[in-house]
């Protein structure tokens, strides 16, 4: 009898050290990113520190920074924005967040309005199996970092048909063993906590300049859907759900470039929300963005794109509702450290870019100052897309004389001052005040140019022969003490720019 | 049900709980239960010829006993064997022999076109089929007596470790272990759990990954010539014996843990350093049930040379047949044959040589020749066994010694299906499989040399074991759990 105890108790010690070390195993293949992206709303939610959740698909992610609406209107929330989330799946993020926490406002974008299935494994009738694969990987993205639960079980048979796939969402270690032979450092970051997570609290940031827009037919403004969609079923769902838990809910359709059907789609979520007594704007029609500047590719914004959206709907919230300001509260000091980390990788980003559009576009924000110079011949004075993000920068349209005259161009853009220098064809400055103390700029010729500071009038920024033939030059320099932070140089080539 | 599923896993810890709390004279009746819900699993309509058979030979069985005169036994014999293997044959030649028919026609001028019949072959049906008829054989041998307890019969017909892809076992050995159900066992779960971990490694961890470069290559033998082609030809010759000893030992440990002992199905056979050495280590349980069954009764060695090599072609094209219903079945079966013909004509002349360069046949070098040819030989009729045509088996063949040896280092070999990770993870594998297989070879078991240690490193290994299998293991999405290459024969 003894032998026997002592029998079932070993086995039971080795069973659970065996569990112990699968578990371990099971984190330690499990793909990152959904937990990189979610860890910490997990944080915050706990910390009861969300008072607004954004909800919805890429363009949420890449559209809003929580961040940002923090730093500028002291806004706590969290971006559950899930890549390619239907409204199915959005409704089932609301509900695992909800679980979580309760905040006072949801703001849900109403992209994919139109689509009208139920299964992300199935989709539509002629659906590709790559579309299907994408389908399903991205809702692995959204959904693996919630744990296993009835509301999760729920979800994916909600959201999923096959049995089996069901199945790799609730245990994604099926999907993921494979993952032995990509493990990284960060992999096993995560049994103690050594992982960089996302600091955005769940937004991304996109950097590239989308630069070849089609132009779509533009629908009627009485058009809409002509059948009621599945997503139209999930997008009442969720302002019901959010009616019921007096949660108050804003649906919007972030900026991004409108498909006739994306149109129709837009102004059924009007319909929608009307009816249900609930603030919509469709921002494609209100002219908050740049078209030319601020999206990253057709369908999700940029950097300043980014910063435009969140500073529109932080205005709203800040006018239509009672959200407190939570700058300034030490209980808050995490979001400070976020807003420090953000502005740090704008800072590196807006050093240098190896596209020149993406750093024309980025030097927008004022964390750095720089001059702009464009040679004579230059290609960049034929591409209207570069002269658009010049003029952005410049605030005037003299670029274009410059590119009538054939000349060269230069713009000192000195944020302490807020000073905007600029000289085209044969035009000089002199001894003009910025960060780097009194500059001066003298063109030559073709191949040659001055431009100094008075007190060094020995070294010429503008010219170097490693870089001889590169006819944009961009140098960027802090604002403070005017150090030069980066020369970054490009030849161009039709409409392609090489970074040298 | 696969055993390589998580259903396989809960089912088969449910058995085992449940067979050791059921009462001692109840547990055949739960492990006959628990073998027919297996077997149902797979597809209900299948069990329906499992149980003819069962019962056809459990009635034949119960005919044939006490009867003295042989005239009384061999009817009943005989007409049981012709039902049972009319049965296979329907299922499994039908196809085959139209199509036979159909091309022997054509040679005669006859163009008509045959479409293939869409018979179902039930899953393991060549296994159960051999195991009952040997019950029966070895009633009428008088070897042993005939069972009168049908369900323990029936269990011996039906034991869900086996059924599938065998051993294919004798009455004589499992029956009595069905009658006394041993008790727990520590030692047997140990044992039973390490062989069974050691076959999922097999199956899961090697076979299944050398089926990928082995299905590049065949399913576009056209576009590869040389090494790249022997390669793949050798892995298919490991992957076959992985993924069948792996599934033996599964099997074999599952009854294990349960108490009961199946016979050996595999003993490190590319270590063999002849043909003969080599069927008497491959799928033991087939071999010796071809020559209990086949072999001896049409006169074995007994009736002169001639007579001898015409039983070995009989027996070995019998094989073949059994394995496949394809012409490059028989060939390869024949294949085997003439080597082992082959080896005992050239025996004086190899002895000769031997005798005459005065080899010492105990040397190292002379037996690693042996090995590395005896495994060529059986490397080459692997093709046939693997080959849809013998066209597809004629150009492997002919592609294989094309000298191409730079693409073991210039990295085509990463282009086969499997990435450098994963092939290199297979290579490094096959190099432990060969050890443990040279340590068995030499009495030295890795598993005793385990069980030996203390008790942390001796978990550490087993855990790590487990955890190796899983994360390593080819299975989860796209993969094909019912691709045990035995089960389909």
């Amino acid at each position: 009898m003894k032998k026997n105890l002592k029998l079932i108790l070993k086995t039971f010690i080795f069973l659970i050290l065996l569990l112990i070390c699968f578990f371990a195993v099971v984190i330690i293949v499990e793909r990152k990113e959904s937990y990189i992206k979610n860890k910490n709303f997990f944080e915050q939610a706990k910390e009861d520190h969300i008072d607004v959740l954004f909800l919805g698909s890429s363009h949420v992610i890449n559209g809003i920074n929580p961040v940002t609406l923090y730093r500028d209107y002291g806004i706590t929330s969290y971006n559950l924005g899930g890549h390619g989330s239907v409204l199915q799946a959005t409704y089932w993020e609301l509900i695992e967040a909800l679980d979580y926490c309760k905040p006072d406002y949801v703001v849900v974008d109403s992209y994919m309005l139109e689509k009208n299935y139920q299964y992300l494994d199935v989709m539509e009738e002629n659906a590709g199996e790559d579309d299907i694969n994408t389908s399903v990987e991205q809702l692995h993205l959204n959904m693996d970092a919630f744990p296993l639960n009835k509301l999760k079980v729920a979800a994916i048979k909600d959201l999923i048909q096959d049995k089996d796939i069901q199945n790799q969402f609730l245990f994604d270690f099926i999907v993921y063993h494979d993952r032995w032979e990509e493990l990284s450092k960060e992999d096993f970051g995560v049994l103690n906590n050594k992982i960089d997570l996302n600091t955005l609290m769940g937004g991304e940031i996109r950097y590239e300049v989308e630069n070849e827009l089609e132009e779509y037919v533009q629908a009627g403004e009485d058009e809409i859907l002509a059948e009621h969609t599945v997503g139209c079923e999930y997008l009442m769902k969720i302002i019901d759900e959010c009616q019921r838990d007096g949660i108050g809910i804003l649906v919007t359709t972030l900026p991004f470039k409108e498909t006739y059907d994306d149109q129709l789609a837009a102004h059924t979520a009007a319909s929608i929300s009307a009816d249900y007594g609930v603030t919509y704007f469709n921002m494609n029609d209100l002219g908050v963005i740049d078209e030319e500047a601020d999206l990253n590719d057709p369908g999700h914004l940029n950097v300043t794109g980014s910063e435009k959206t969140t500073d529109y709907i932080g205005q709203w919230l800040r006018n239509n509702t009672d959200l407190a300001d939570h700058r300034g509260d030490s209980e808050y000091s995490d979001w400070d450290s976020a807003v420090e980390s953000y502005n740090s990788e704008l800072y590196e980003q807006m050093k240098g870019q190896s596209n020149l559009e993406s750093f024309l576009n980025v030097l927008n924000h004022d964390s750095v100052s720089c001059v702009v110079y464009v040679n004579m011949g230059s290609d960049a004075f034929i591409d209207e897309g570069v002269k658009h993000l010049i003029k952005n920068l410049s605030g005037t349209e003299r670029i274009d004389e410059a590119a009538a005259a054939g000349g060269s161009y230069i713009l000192i853009r000195d944020i302490a001052s807020g000073n905007r220098y600029e000289a085209v064809n044969g035009e000089s400055l002199e001894s003009v005040s910025t960060s780097m103390g009194e500059v001066t700029y003298i063109p030559i010729e073709e191949k040659f140019r001055l431009f100094y500071r008075d007190e060094d009038p020995d070294t010429n920024y503008l010219y170097s022969d490693e870089h001889l033939y590169s006819d944009i030059q961009i140098i960027t320099y802090d604002n403070e003490n005017g150090e030069i932070l980066s020369q970054v140089y490009f030849t161009s080539e039709g409409e392609t720019y090489i970074s040298e | 049900m696969q055993f390589i599923s998580l259903t396989f896993i809960v089912f088969f810890v449910a058995v085992c709980l449940l067979y050791y709390v059921c009462p001692q004279k109840f547990r055949y009746i739960w492990l006959l239960f628990a073998s027919y819900t297996f077997y149902l699993s797979i597809n209900v309509y299948y069990v329906l010829i499992l149980i003819i058979s069962t019962l056809s030979t459990y009635i034949c069985g119960r005919m044939i006993s006490g009867k003295e005169k042989v005239s009384e036994k061999r009817t009943p014999l005989i007409m049981c064997i012709v039902f049972n293997v009319l049965i296979l044959g329907v299922f499994k030649y039908t196809n085959f022999f139209i199509s036979s028919a159909f091309g022997v026609a054509g040679l005669f001028g006859f163009n008509g076109e045959f479409n293939a019949l869409n018979i179902i072959l039930p899953v393991g049906i060549s296994f159960y089929m051999f195991q009952a008829l040997g019950y029966i054989i070895d009633v009428y041998n008088g070897k042993i007596e005939a069972e009168k307890n049908f369900a323990l019969y029936a269990l011996f017909v039906s034991f869900f470790p086996q059924i599938m892809s065998g051993p294919i076992e004798r009455a004589g050995n499992m029956l009595p272990q069905f009658k006394k159900s041993a008790g727990f066992k520590y030692e047997n779960m140990r044992d039973g759990l390490l062989l069974m971990m050691w076959g999922y490694f097999m199956k899961m961890v090697l076979a299944d990954r050398m089926a990928v470069v082995v299905a590049t290559v065949y399913d576009s033998y056209d576009k590869y010539y040389g090494t790249v082609t022997l390669v793949a030809s050798i892995l298919y010759t490991f992957e076959i014996y992985c993924d069948f000893a792996g599934y033996s030992n599964i099997a074999i440990g599952a009854a294990k843990v349960m108490g009961y002992n199946l016979m050996q199905n595999f003993e490190s056979p590319y270590l063999s350093g002849s043909i003969s050495g080599f069927w008497r280590r491959w799928h033991v349980s087939l071999s010796s049930w071809f020559r209990d069954y086949l072999y001896i009764p049409l006169g074995g060695n007994r009736r002169g040379t001639p007579r001898k090599y015409l039983n070995t072609m009989i027996v070995f094209a019998v094989s073949g047949l059994w394995h496949g219903a394809n012409w490059t079945f028989v060939v390869w079966g024949l294949l085997h044959g003439f080597y082992q013909i082959m080896g005992s004509v050239l025996m004086p002349l190899r002895n000769k040589i031997v005798s005459i360069l005065k080899i010492d046949r105990k040397a190292f070098s002379h037996k690693l020749i042996k090995i590395i040819c005896t495994f060529m030989l059986v490397n080459i009729a692997w093709v046939f066994f693997r080959a849809d045509t013998f066209k597809q088996a004629f150009d492997m063949i002919g592609h294989m010694f094309i000298m191409k040896p730079w693409v073991l280092s210039d990295g085509t070999l990463y282009n086969l299906g499997l990435d450098r990770p994963n092939f290199l993870l297979m290579i490094m594998g096959l190099i432990v499989l060969i050890v443990v297989d040279i340590c068995n070879t030499k009495d030295i078991y890795i598993r005793d040399k385990i069980k030996k240690q203390g008790i942390w490193l001796r978990w550490g290994i087993y855990i790590a074991a487990v955890l190796f299998i899983i994360t390593c293991g080819v299975w989860g999405p796209g993969y094909d759990s019912a691709s045990f290459i035995y089960s389909q024969f």
